[in-house]
């Protein structure tokens, strides 16, 4: 008899659909997360926001160190002091 | 792997004099590392180690590329030595994040559904918004799932590296990226991003 994919809750889907963009899904599993994203519109936003997660981390990886959104992430006063004097 | 830096500097062959390497890469590489490690005392301990690493080495930088790359890069082995010091127990399972439960009622349906975001990747607010948010909500990762999230996700490292680095399995390693992403997703969006009003 043919098996039918089984309904995902949401809280199986969330961590399918990061387990999909960590490693990878069987195809059964592919096929249950996409029926419960087609039936479940916050996990539909879920689904797209984790994709906007990724790529707006690794965006500040790459970039977010040379300072333009971080003002308030720098060596504070005395760690300064305390380099200088370390490396001459 | 070298990254690309777009230092708004001329590229220099031989090495800058070391008096003016804490003003000027000093904040850099406090950043780097405040990203990725958490406590600031830690993040200045890395950035000094690296620091005196370059002091000793600096004989062996030729100018094969940016200074403040190289730089970058003896920091990144500074903080995979850092995150190796701290031991944990590879097999044991994860204890329960009862914020993320916490989302879900008892048949796993979301308490608090989500919301849809209004954000265009290449709009200008991913920059000028989502990405300070981001900071904010990362700093605020229990320790394991920041380091999971910004190793796997952030500097997009295989998975088998972060494991061996972190000395957590494979199961465990998804389990905290998977907390990581809902924590973040909750935090972004009680920050207010994706309506009109964002909130510090």
């Amino acid at each position: 008899m043919l098996k039918l994919p089984k309904v995902l809750n949401c809280q199986a889907a969330a961590e399918m659909s990061c387990r999909r963009r960590d490693g990878s899904l069987s195809y059964y599993q592919r096929m249950t997360l996409a029926i419960h994203l087609i039936i479940c519109s916050g996990c539909r936003f879920m689904d797209r926001q984790f994709a906007l997660l990724d790529k707006a981390a690794k965006t500040l990886g790459s970039q977010g160190f040379l300072g333009k959104s971080q003002q308030e992430s720098t060596l504070s006063p005395e760690a300064r002091e305390k380099l200088k004097k370390i490396i001459k | 792997m070298e990254e690309a830096i777009p230092l708004d500097q001329p590229r220099a062959d031989k090495c800058p004099p070391a008096e003016s390497w804490v003003d000027q890469y000093g904040d850099m590489l406090f950043r780097y590392a405040r990203l990725r490690v958490s406590g600031g005392t830690d993040c200045e301990e890395l950035v000094q180690e690296t620091f005196l690493a370059a002091l000793k080495g600096k004989e062996n930088f030729q100018g094969q590329c940016e200074f403040a790359t190289w730089l970058v890069g003896i920091l990144k082995h500074k903080m995979m030595d850092h995150f190796r010091r701290q031991k944990r127990d590879q097999t044991a399972p994860l204890p329960d994040d009862a914020m993320v439960e916490g989302m879900f009622n008892r048949f796993g349906k979301w308490k608090k559904f989500p919301r849809r975001w209004h954000i265009d990747p290449q709009d200008s607010t991913m920059e000028s918004e989502v990405l300070p948010a981001l900071q904010r909500c990362m700093e605020a990762l229990p320790e394991s799932q920041r380091q999971a999230f910004a190793l796997s996700v952030m500097d997009d490292q295989k998975s088998e590296e972060v494991c061996k680095t972190l000395a957590v399995s494979a199961t465990n390693l998804y389990v905290l990226l998977h907390r990581a992403r809902l924590r973040l997703r909750d935090c972004l969006e009680k920050k207010g991003i994706g309506t009109d009003a964002v909130k510090g």
